[in-house]
């Protein structure tokens, strides 16, 4: 069953571990904005052609409003996995405690997700309110709404990566694999990029940012189930790898 | 419950980690108002064994019966560095299920016992180890639990607070506590009810 006043406490407490943590913290909320603004100034305002998997058309957009989006999302990505990744590995044997006096494995996961996905979402509003006096896209609740899903899957995917590894870098270099081969891939849409947990997301946010009347419903539902479905296997094999194991009589 | 009645019953554990084997035959039991001592030398399984009856590792064979809510300190401090004292007792004390004012009570009379009452609103990274150990053994004094097993929960203690654990758990075990404490070494025989030597794998009983 789930407690409020657990999941209340414990989000509580590792928000005031984070702030205490105030470099982290702050890197967390600025490293979008960081990726977005060394994008903005150093890419062209040429044209250059982009692909959305649901057009059969290459759109023309300009590079400098493409490649700063994209890196910004990626950015906002890999912030929320690594900080999901660090705090799964690092909290190991306290969460083992946690359980062990009381907390269910859903209490103090949902506590996690919780805290990062709000901290996601402070980081993707900053994040808009540059968009919103630097560009003009077409669908702005769309953009907002892909750069948020970007953050949840970050977390979903940080989160399965620190159950399946206890070593961070391990984890770590998984997720600079996975950024990397976005960021080869995703600006030329290869198909081996729409495997990977950012794929939907960047989609909902090209068809945001260029693509006239067009709804990324079906982008929003995949990137939803993705994310779900990350969070749902990391959580059986957390479980399986913290939890006591035997229920005492 | 009567007094005489076992509290835990330990049959013919065993374990290993692949080709090692850690506890061969491992048996006991203890009843309420106990305080038994588990000896070993470093490596002899007594951290195992501890993990094993709170379900932090699975024998491979063996069984184990346990009639109480328990309450565990881990060998080495298990706490967050990034919060105050007061706040790890809050944490914790709420996955026991405890309200707030109970928590705050009982940790303020924990906190006088061991005599750290002026860390409490430090945070445990500036703390000493010793001071550290107390927060590590004041978590599992929180609930109001029947069974207590502590895995070198004075370590790193000066005298004055060792002494000061015994006194405390002395209470307890009037209370009708048993409590299980692992140690390396002990210097003091007569504190226990009993004690329990792991060697090579297998239990003796060294003081009855």
């Amino acid at each position: 069953m789930l407690s409020k006043t657990k999941v209340a406490v414990s989000i509580h407490m590792s928000f005031t571990e984070m702030k205490r943590r105030s470099v982290t913290f702050l890197l967390m909320l600025a490293l979008p904005l960081i990726f977005f603004v060394a994008m903005y100034y150093t890419s062209e305002t040429a044209t250059i052609p982009i692909s959305i998997n649901r057009l059969n058309t290459k759109l023309m957009v300009e590079d400098r409003l493409f490649t700063s989006l994209f890196m910004a999302a990626l950015g906002i990505g890999a912030t929320a996995a690594f900080g999901a990744m660090t705090s799964v590995i690092n909290a190991q044997k306290r969460d083992q405690r946690l359980l062990l006096c009381g907390f269910t494995a859903l209490e103090l996961t949902l506590s996690r997700i919780i805290l990062l996905t709000s901290i996601m979402c402070i980081a993707t509003l900053i994040f808009t309110g540059v968009t919103i006096v630097l560009f003009s896209v077409q669908d702005l609740f769309e953009v907002i709404g892909g750069m948020f899903l970007v953050g949840f899957l970050g977390i979903a995917f940080g989160n399965f990566l620190g159950t399946v590894t206890s070593r961070e870098l391990e984890a770590s270099l998984g997720i600079i694999a996975v950024v990397g081969i976005e960021i080869a891939m995703g600006i030329r849409s290869a198909a081996v990029e729409k495997y990977l947990p950012w794929h939907f997301p960047l989609e909902i946010i090209k068809i945001g940012a260029f693509a006239e009347s067009m709804f990324a419903g079906k982008e929003i539902i995949l990137a939803l189930l993705y994310g779900i479905g990350l969070f749902l296997v990391g959580f059986l094999i957390w479980r399986i790898r913290v939890a006591p194991k035997w229920v005492k009589s | 419950m009567s007094n005489n009645e076992n509290v835990i019953r330990v049959t013919h554990i065993q374990k290993q980690f692949g080709r090692h084997v850690v506890l061969r035959d491992v048996s006991f039991e203890a009843a309420r108002s106990e305080i038994i001592g588990i000896v070993g030398e470093n490596g002899s399984g007594k951290t195992t064994l501890l993990k094993i009856l709170v379900g932090l590792l699975n024998p491979n064979s063996g069984e184990i019966q346990i009639k109480a809510p328990i309450a565990y300190c881990p060998q080495d401090p298990v706490v967050f560095d990034l919060l105050t004292i007061r706040e790890n007792l809050l944490y914790f004390g709420t996955g026991y299920g405890l309200e707030k004012r109970e928590i705050h009570k009982k940790s303020k009379n924990l906190m006088e016992i061991f005599n750290c009452t002026k860390y409490t609103d430090y945070l445990v990274s500036q703390v000493s180890e010793g001071t550290r150990q107390k927060v590590n053994l004041m978590i599992s004094l929180l609930p109001p639990s029947d069974l207590l097993l502590l895995d070198e929960p004075y370590q790193g203690f000066d005298y004055s607070t060792y002494i000061d654990f015994w006194n405390y758990s002395t209470e307890l075990r009037k209370e009708g506590k048993t409590i299980l404490v692992v140690s390396h070494m002990i210097v003091k025989d007569s504190y226990f009810d009993r004690i329990i030597s792991l060697n090579g794998g297998y239990s003796h009983v060294i003081k009855d």
